[in-house]
């Protein structure tokens, strides 16, 4: 038969068995009803004379999340980005991909496009201003050699603001299946310092001058879970922005 | 029954004579023990019923009617001292107030039976030493967290050590330091106050609307009163777990002077992300009164400095906050008291590639005041009449590098001139008080009217009415709720232009009894009405790439609290019912909570002797849910490439799509903190030793956040960060 201390130390452990689990950072449900989102994805780059517009629909927010593409189901009724002079871009869908719109053109550095999605019941806008003109100033030559054990040392300038990044790919822009982009690449330094270990061959390292909504977007890489993203696009979720470079051409060792 | 007829007669300006002349009486009243100026002590003249309170050097001048009278002085934390007046000497009484051994309770509420007269300023608390020390503490005990005892003040969260005043944000309140400006009183991430409670006499809150003589605060104003030298030397150090602090003080010729310091260091904070970092904080504290010919100029300087930088990599931050105030008082003929005074006050920033909310920031922040000014008090015979006038230049420089979103740098200068009048009136059963601020620069004239009723509605019942205006001329915009990042910043912007002059408007009612009679009960009921409120934007929910915006805001409320004491017990309860809303679409844009309404905040505060100078004193608080933007997708990122967007790629990171701003509530918080404090005496020195645990319940403290599972799981929303228990040790000694 147990005493009543016995009973009393037992109630005692269970009572700070109970308090400290209050404390546990275990999670909570509010209750939050999940809706489906269409996700409109465009970076307008003036190095490209194809432009590609990514129009999905989201994931939900109750189950394991598997990658890959999510194509609305009922494709949009019209996707079109008109600048401020009134040319209009139609995009159409790429028939091999169905989340996937392209229309042939390259935006011009320092002008202004709206996009427009009719989706189903939806209708998306947002708006970008493409960056002013990026101008490498080191190296002064567009192809430079780096040995092994060397760094690229890069400087720019740019009239646009201090939202850029770098990347290094492949010397064929057509033929990236994945290009080696860095989330940690983007930075608001005017200057860079590479080393020869990124330059297997010949390479091209790029400068980026991108909006400041897309390289916020695209910065929250680093804790996804902290910050909840949006983008800039109204009616929807993702981002329109733009993006203008220059180059270098890099013989690696 | 409420009698009107003093009401009437006070209005119409006759004067409440009981016959002859009125004389006046000036004073000076101090603390017995080391002859310190005592700021808001009340003195009442029992037959002329009349009463006035000191100001920050102590002094009075109360208006008899009639001859003989007798003065009763009274005040927080001092036995009453009464003082027969048979006749009028022409020289100033000197009265002093000893300590008081019955326990203070965290809250006293002021009533008639405590002044002999109708109080005027309502929603106004006062919060003398061992109040503050009192309180249950993280690291030691801190002046700007004790001030939860008021139930007006909350804080983001418990790791923050900034007051948040009835529903508005950090930088609409003003915190003063022998009321000169203190910016950004704080160290490590706001954790903690950088003023010391050991160099403190009282520390005030005054909710909006607050006095004329007061600006740059729209919501209120936290005025902290250093300590003095006394008459003799006299000084104490303290240690904790963490902190080392030392004071002392005393005469010097007819001058006094008072120094105290503080001092942290930690070889590596255990704080992220800056792990492995050496982290060094001090604050300096120095009062000096110094006779200039008959006048004694008093010399006010402070200076707060933190410093954590990362051995190997530089990343780290140091920021340091410096005030330099001086003030001469002097006399003006029977009734008048002048006051010059002058100020300078700085803050600086440097923060390199130190993660907030993931991002890194390199900042460059730098705020600068200047400002000399005059204030004039007339005490009449039946009236008071207050007015002054400051010129005031201020330098802004904010640069950031890096964040979601960064603000336009900003360097400015800006100067700007403030005047303000103001007139008492008071009686046995009515009292009333109207005044004036402007405040104008080259861009702004901000008026603002304010005033206050206050009468005697039967027994010991006080009912209270104040309305009025605060305005300022720049804003400052702080981050809500970086924690439990240990970096904070500021974002400074002159009003004008496209950015809004910050506007409040408030009016509350109040009743009160005061706790003389030994409950205390205070119940009232506010209202906000805000234009211009900057607020940063967190996240870009609608596609705006502006880091701040700016819009409307409202709030209301009602609180409640009661207080009682006696010889071993002290406690308090209060209860807040509140809304906090905001509107950043412009007129017609439907309101959103703010970031930090909640609805119901219940406070007890207890302390009680246990034994022979044992005390336990306890605060719980429990709060209802903040708001809670939810997340209501998931989607998967596209890589960026010098071509545009990738997405037909195994690369991409999942990210969340955030709902409504606001829409839903999180999840209820509270805590109970504990303190065991014995008191001792060894030789002629006294001391105290005590034991404190900051959330001893290990209950939910912080809001939650919205995150993703691991391995692509759903999407789950958990506290911003754990508090388990903190527990302190600190021995003070004072001689």
């Amino acid at each position: 038969m147990r005493s009543s201390g016995d009973n009393w130390g037992r109630r005692t452990v269970a009572l700070a068995i109970f308090v400290v689990a209050c404390g546990l950072p275990r999670p909570v449900e509010p209750n939050v009803r999940g809706e489906e989102v269409v996700v409109a994805q465009a970076l307008l780059s003036t190095e490209s004379t194809t432009q590609t517009i990514w129009i999905e629909r989201s994931s939900s927010i109750d189950s394991t999340l598997h990658g890959g593409l999510r194509p609305l189901t009922t494709p949009p009724s019209l996707v079109e980005v008109r600048d401020t002079l009134g040319a209009q871009f139609i995009f159409v869908q790429d028939s091999a991909n169905p989340a996937r719109f392209v229309a042939t053109f390259t935006p011009i550095n320092g002008r202004r496009y709206n996009l427009r999605i009719d989706a189903d019941t939806q209708t998306l806008t947002a708006s970008v201003t493409v960056p002013l003109g990026l101008t490498l100033i080191q190296p002064a030559l567009d192809t430079v050699v780096l040995p092994a054990g060397d760094s690229l040392a890069v400087a720019w300038t740019s009239l646009s603001s201090r939202s850029f990044g770098w990347a290094v790919t492949p010397p064929d822009t057509s033929s990236w299946d994945q290009p080696t982009f860095r989330f940690d690449a983007l930075t608001r330094d005017s200057t860079l310092s590479v080393p020869s270990f990124e330059f297997q061959g010949t390479r091209l390292l790029w400068v980026l001058a991108l909006d400041a909504q897309s390289w916020a977007y695209f910065h929250l890489h680093g804790s996804p879970d902290r910050l909840p993203v949006v983008g800039n696009v109204k009616g929807g979720a993702g981002i329109f922005g733009a993006v203008t470079a220059d180059r270098v051409v890099v013989q690696g060792p | 029954m409420t009698n009107l007829g003093p009401l009437l007669l006070l209005l119409a300006g006759v004067p409440q004579r009981t016959g002859g002349p009125a004389v006046p009486v000036r004073g000076v009243v101090q603390a017995a023990e080391n002859e310190q100026p005592l700021l808001g002590a009340r003195v009442h003249a029992t037959r002329s019923g009349r009463t006035v309170e000191t100001d920050r050097q102590g002094r009075f001048v109360v208006w008899l009617a009639e001859l003989p009278d007798t003065l009763v002085v009274r005040m927080i934390g001092r036995r009453p001292e009464t003082v027969a007046i048979s006749e009028l000497s022409g020289v100033a009484l000197s009265i002093k107030l000893e300590p008081s051994p019955a326990p203070i309770p965290a809250v006293t509420i002021y009533g008639i039976e405590d002044s002999g007269a109708v109080p005027l300023a309502p929603a106004t608390w006062s919060l003398p030493r061992a109040v503050l020390q009192a309180q249950p503490s993280a690291v030691e005990a801190d002046v700007l967290r004790s001030l939860a005892v008021a139930p007006a003040i909350t804080f983001s969260t418990p790791l923050s050590a900034q007051p948040l005043v009835r529903g508005q944000d950090g930088g609409a309140v003003s915190v003063r330091l022998d009321g000169f400006t203190l910016l950004n009183p704080y160290h490590i991430g706001r954790y903690l106050g950088a003023v010391t409670p050991n160099a403190v006499q009282t520390a005030a809150v005054m909710t909006a609307p607050v006095g004329e003589e007061w600006g740059d605060a729209t919501s209120g104003v936290v005025d902290i009163q250093m300590r003095a030298g006394g008459g003799e030397v006299a000084g104490g150090g303290q240690v904790s777990l963490a902190t080392a602090s030392a004071w002392v003080g005393g005469p010097a010729g007819i001058g006094r002077w008072f120094v105290a310091g503080r001092h942290a260091y930690f070889g590596d904070l255990p704080v992220d992300p800056l792990r492995d970092s050496p982290y060094g904080m001090d604050d300096a504290y120095g009062r000096f009164m110094i006779p200039v010919g008959h006048l004694p100029l008093e010399i006010t300087a402070f200076g707060s400095r933190d410093r954590i930088f990362n051995r190997e990599t530089g990343d780290g931050m140091r920021w340091s906050s410096r005030l330099l105030g001086a003030r001469l008082p002097a006399t003006i003929g029977r009734g008048g008291r002048l006051e010059l005074w002058g100020e300078l006050s700085a803050f600086d920033e440097n923060v390199v590639n130190v993660p907030l909310r993931g991002q890194p920031l390199d900042i460059r922040n730098r705020f600068s005041t200047a400002a000399v000014g005059f204030r004039v008090q007339w005490s009449g015979d039946s009236r008071d009449l207050g007015l002054g006038a400051e010129v005031r230049r201020r330098h802004m420089v904010n640069e950031f590098m890096g964040g979601f979103l960064t603000p336009p740098d900003l360097d400015v200068t800006t100067t700007s001139a403030a005047a303000f009048a103001g007139i008492d009136v008071r009686s046995r059963v009515v009292s009333a008080h109207v005044g004036l601020r402007v405040d104008a620069d080259s861009a702004n004239v901000a008026l603002q009217p304010r005033a206050r009723l206050a009468m005697a509605v039967g027994g010991s019942w006080v009912l209270s009415l104040a309305a009025g205006r605060s305005a300022k001329l720049y804003h400052l915009i702080s981050d809500p709720q970086p924690e439990p990042d240990p970096l904070f910043y500021d974002i400074w912007r002159p009003a004008g232009g496209a950015t809004p002059v910050p506007v409040a408007d408030h009016a509350l009612i109040e009743l009160r009894h005061g706790a003389g009679v030994g409950i205390g009960a205070r119940v009232g009921a506010f209202a906000g009405w805000l234009r211009g409120v900057g607020e940063v934007r967190l996240i870009s929910l609608d596609g705006g790439a502006d880091a701040l915006r700016f819009g409307q805001g409202r709030l209301y409320g009602v609180e409640a609290e009661a207080s009682s004491t006696n010889e071993r017990f002290s406690g308090s309860i209060s209860y807040v019912l509140s809304w906090s809303e905001r509107r950043w679409g412009g007129p017609g844009s439907p309101y959103i909570p703010w970031i930090h309404d909640r609805r119901h905040q219940v406070r007890l505060i207890l302390g009680r002797e246990i034994g022979h100078r044992w005390r336990l004193n306890s605060f719980a608080d429990v709060s209802s849910p903040e708001p809670l933007t939810p997340i209501v997708a998931v989607a998967q990122q596209g890589v960026l490439t010098p071509v545009g967007v990738i997405r037909d790629t195994v690369l991409g990171r999942f990210v969340m799509i955030p709902g409504a701003e606001n829409s839903l509530r999180g999840v209820w918080v509270g805590r109970v903190d504990l303190a065991l404090t014995k008191a001792f005496s060894w030789g002629g020195a006294r001391g105290a030793v005590g034991v404190s645990v900051l959330n001893l319940s290990f209950t939910r403290v912080a809001p939650v956040r919205a995150q993703l599972g691991g391995f692509g799981g759903a999407v789950q929303y958990k506290p911003l960060y754990p508090l388990p228990p903190i527990p302190t040790i600190t021995l003070r000694l004072e001689f």
